[in-house]
């Protein structure tokens, strides 16, 4: 125990001696009942999504086989996964680019993965701005940054595809990656907000001590700060990815050549004269394949999406 | 020449450096879009074949869709009732469930990566083919033994435990990634405070109020933010689909639709400005005392 100039008088729960491990199990118990409660409603939808992606026709109306289906079958599986376009037969008559881009899962990849990372670092340098840096206009910026995050796609979308057509980025990822390297793109100002906030918390001594150094606010921005918003950086690559991945409307109106996952998914129809399968179990079998990538990315990485978050906790 | 820039004119450079990026995008992908919609908005906009034609109309599409269309004075105020009622809700929801997620238990990362599904299904109508097929909702809740126990309570508390069955789902499905921040925003909390406090003897609940919620408040402001924009730009917002159906209808026109949008931005401007004004202290303070140092 560390001496204390002051020992105060109340006494802390630990000091009273070292408590059993049923007495903590038994403390924690309404927190495990609620969570697993709660967890349990998010779990049944997937597990439901799975089950029903594996039933066959009989099995959907036969009430004993509630959640493991009788007759499991491939059937929905596959039809979803074909109709999806996830990865076509290959042309011989096309360059690879083109047939790569005839699949929806490279799309869908394509147009996830390249605007997160973007966002992760150019949404830090705009929200580093608001949070720390001295320029004209901070204020009515700072409104504007608002602004930007309130307007839905879908009133402005015709000024919104003539912008992107004069470009010439539509029907291609660039139309998700150009907007993303400007610090906007798709919900670019949530980031600015959260790189700002997290960046005010940071205590000021950091960037004053590499000033005293002779460093410019650029070497500080690099060397000091961007490495110390992993939290930031964490949270803002998630969540871009996930909504990248999500998107249905921007890609709606950018991609008529071109298809993503999320679209598909949202078009997806049983084929006319089939009774062999029915829509609800062939959508779930189309949902299964669409989260399918997310949620292997995120229980592959979500240690550190959860835990490193702590390990880096910002110290002062 | 180089003496004549003064080092706060120098620093104010360098801050514009940063920031300029971004007034670019803004100006490209926001603000022409936005504007030229205000442009509409004046105007009478018909389409024929390859472009546009337009007649100036001034403000009459504002007056319309004020004066005459009931419609949409009606929907802008349930739109915002109903995110003022919501809002809230969704907020404590995530703060409760980031609190006890964030406490020292068995098998936590488990549990953290349950509560991120919500985040990974809300995907267009993902959501509503789930629930329609009668998923994530908890029915026992809605009727029968609980409705009537809720019933029966009566008073501020039974009428707010109404509001939250009512809107149950939503909360339950829209409070994923307010979670997520808010256990990102603990993290950022130094451990030592808490070391301190524990040593001088402060309980958790004296804890929570005094070291947690402030230290939080700049991640509460984020989810609020969030919230608000995500409840007024959901697919299934009537006012979205109010302009969408205008804007493809040929008789009221795009013009029309853009009027609406633009009433749309102002009413949920509105709400943000309240909502930093609640927030100042945790946003102003920090501007200003930037501005007096420099």
């Amino acid at each position: 125990m560390k001496k204390l100039p002051f020992p105060s008088l109340r006494l802390s729960r630990e000091s009273l001696g070292p408590q059993s491990a049923w007495m903590t199990v038994l403390r924690k118990l309404p927190l495990y009942i609620i969570l697993t409660a709660f967890a349990l409603l998010y779990l049944e939808p997937v597990l439901y999504m799975v089950s029903m992606s594996f039933k066959s026709a009989t099995d959907i109306t036969d009430t004993t086989a509630k959640w493991i289906p009788r007759q499991p079958t491939l059937t929905s599986v596959r039809y979803a996964f074909d109709a999806m376009n996830v990865w076509p037969v290959f042309l011989d008559d096309r360059s690879l680019w083109d047939n790569l881009m005839r699949s929806n899962l490279f799309v869908s990849l394509l147009t996830t993965f390249l605007p997160a990372l973007i966002q992760v670092y150019t949404c830090a340098i705009a929200g580093y701005a608001f949070a720390r840096l001295n320029f004209p206009c901070k204020r009515l910026l700072f409104v504007l940054l608002l602004m930007s995050y309130i307007v839905p796609p879908q009133t402005v979308f015709m000024p919104l595809t003539w912008v992107f057509r004069a470009l010439g980025v539509i029907n291609s990822p660039m139309s998700f990656i150009l907007p993303a390297l400007f610090g906007t793109g798709l919900k670019g100002s949530l980031f600015i907000i959260i790189y700002m906030q997290f960046f005010k918390k940071l205590p000021a001594q950091l960037e004053e001590a590499a000033y005293i150094d002779g460093a410019s606010t650029y070497k500080v921005f690099v060397k000091v700060m961007l490495p110390l918003a992993k939290p930031a950086k964490i949270t803002v690559f998630l969540f871009s990815m996930v909504w990248h991945w999500n998107e249905t409307y921007l890609t709606g109106l950018f991609y008529t050549r071109i298809g993503t996952l999320a679209t598909a998914l949202n078009a997806i129809k049983l084929p006319e004269n089939d009774y062999s399968m029915t829509i609800m179990a062939v959508k779930m079998a189309a949902a299964l394949i669409f989260v399918l990538p997310m949620l292997v990315i995120y229980l592959f990485t979500q240690k550190n999406f959860t835990e490193s978050i702590e390990r880096t906790g910002i110290v002062e | 020449m180089r003496g004549k820039w003064s080092y706060e004119k120098k620093q104010k450079l360098v801050g514009f450096s940063f920031i300029l990026p971004w007034i670019i995008g803004f100006g490209v992908f926001t603000a022409f879009p936005l504007l030229y919609c205000l442009y509409m908005a004046l105007n009478k906009v018909n389409f024929v074949t390859d472009h546009l034609e337009m007649s100036f109309l001034g403000f009459a599409n504002f007056r319309r869709a004020l004066y005459e269309d009931a419609e949409i004075p009606n929907k802008l105020m349930q739109t915002f009732q109903q995110s003022l009622l919501i809002v809230p809700l969704i907020v404590v929801f995530a703060l409760i469930m980031a609190l006890m997620l964030n406490s020292k238990f068995k098998g936590r990362s488990f549990y953290r990566a349950v509560f991120f599904l919500p985040v990974m299904l809300t995907c267009g109508n993902l959501i509503a083919t789930l629930t329609s097929q009668g998923q994530g909702s908890i029915d026992a809740l809605q009727s029968g033994t609980a409705a009537a126990l809720v019933a029966g309570i009566g008073g501020t508390l039974g009428e707010t435990l109404q509001v939250v069955l009512d809107n149950f789902l939503v909360i339950l499905w829209y409070s994923g990634v307010q979670m997520l921040l808010l256990i990102a925003g603990m993290q950022s909390i130094n451990p030592s405070t808490y070391e301190a406090a524990r040593i001088d003897g402060a309980g958790q609940w004296e804890i929570l109020w005094t070291i947690t919620l402030p230290g939080l408040m700049p991640f509460l402001f984020i989810c609020v933010i969030y919230t608000i924009v995500d409840q007024f730009t959901a697919s299934f917002n009537p006012i979205l689909e109010v302009i969408t159906h205008h804007s493809i209808n040929i008789s009221t026109g795009y013009g029309y639709a853009s009027a609406i949008a633009w009433l749309y931005f102002l009413v949920i401007l509105l709400v943000l400005l309240v909502v930093i004004l609640i927030f100042r202290k945790s946003l102003g303070l920090a501007v200003n005392r930037k501005e007096k140092r420099a």
